[in-house]
């Protein structure tokens, strides 16, 4: 059963914190090398790191997840991000991502959402630290 | 990639990386997020958009893989960004990830290049703008 919230704005406290982990596999950087047409081999065979590492762009474009932990969500846009890229992500580490709300505000109408992210790897390495700014309900699904 | 710090001058631009916008890589799972905006030409429609909209950050990994072939691994480990997606991104578009030196400063690790980052569409107008900087040696 899924425990998950409607996302409301009024609702959401400053300080919430979220949290998850994946695992980054060869399929995920396959994938988002595929997505985003970037074919650069340290991404999917070998790096100066040695062995493979993922697109630094991959690890931020997870924080997203966030959000979803906690919420039902499909709506929301991107509008900012400032990212900190600090040590290269290595393939098949598992990838401990966590996050604050640290703000919200409304602007002509819309809702922004802004968070503190950072991306760590199983043996501590920090990966990236991110603050990213959404609108949430950009466009709402037809009734 | 300049073979060194002397090769990278204020006001010069980087080597640009150009992509096609297609609704099939949009609608990646990865890409899309499940948000329908992103790949549902119907859904778009109904809110007034001429046709899906990229995600802003696959615009910022086209900036990511802009300054990673200029400063390769120094990008990974000392790389910032501050990007705003100003404009949307359709399907369809073609969009070129540009950058520009703005400054240079030495710090106890090595040299701090200073940068204006952009995308800008076959349109000719800027859709996502910000900063770079990233610290080489």
């Amino acid at each position: 059963m899924d425990d998950k919230q409607a996302m409301v704005f009024e609702d959401l406290p400053i300080g919430e914190e979220y949290a998850d982990e994946y695992v980054l596999t060869a399929e995920l950087a396959r994938d988002y090398a595929e997505g985003i047409d970037d074919p650069n081999p340290w991404y999917l065979e070998r790096s100066p790191f040695g062995g493979p590492v993922a697109n630094p762009m991959l690890i931020v474009a997870q924080h997203a997840r966030l959000f979803k932990t906690k919420y039902l969500t499909a709506g929301n846009v991107h509008t900012r991000h400032e990212t900190q890229f600090l040590n290269p992500a290595r393939l098949g580490k598992v990838i401990k991502v966590s996050g604050t709300l640290v703000e919200k505000y409304r602007k002509r109408g819309r809702e922004y959402l802004v968070m503190e992210c950072r991306s760590v790897d199983e043996d501590g390495i920090e990966i990236c630290r991110d603050r990213r700014t959404i609108i949430t309900q950009y466009a709402k699904r037809p009734e | 990639m300049p073979t060194t710090t002397d090769d990278l001058a204020i006001g010069q631009e980087i080597e640009p990386t150009v992509k096609q916008m297609t609704l099939a890589r949009m609608s990646r799972p990865l890409m899309a997020g499940g948000n329908p905006i992103h790949d549902d030409p119907v859904f778009a429609r109904d809110a007034g958009l001429p046709a899906p909209i990229a995600t802003g950050v696959m615009s910022s990994a086209f900036l990511s893989e802009m300054l990673t072939k200029a400063f390769g691994i120094e990008w990974m480990r000392s790389g910032s960004i501050d990007v705003k997606f100003i404009r949307p991104i359709y399907a369809g578009d073609t969009v070129t990830a540009r950058g520009r030196i703005t400054g240079r400063s030495e710090t106890s690790t090595g040299v701090r290049i200073a940068l204006e980052i952009w995308c800008e569409t076959q349109r000719g107008e800027p859709v996502t703008v910000g900063t770079a900087s990233v610290v080489v040696h």
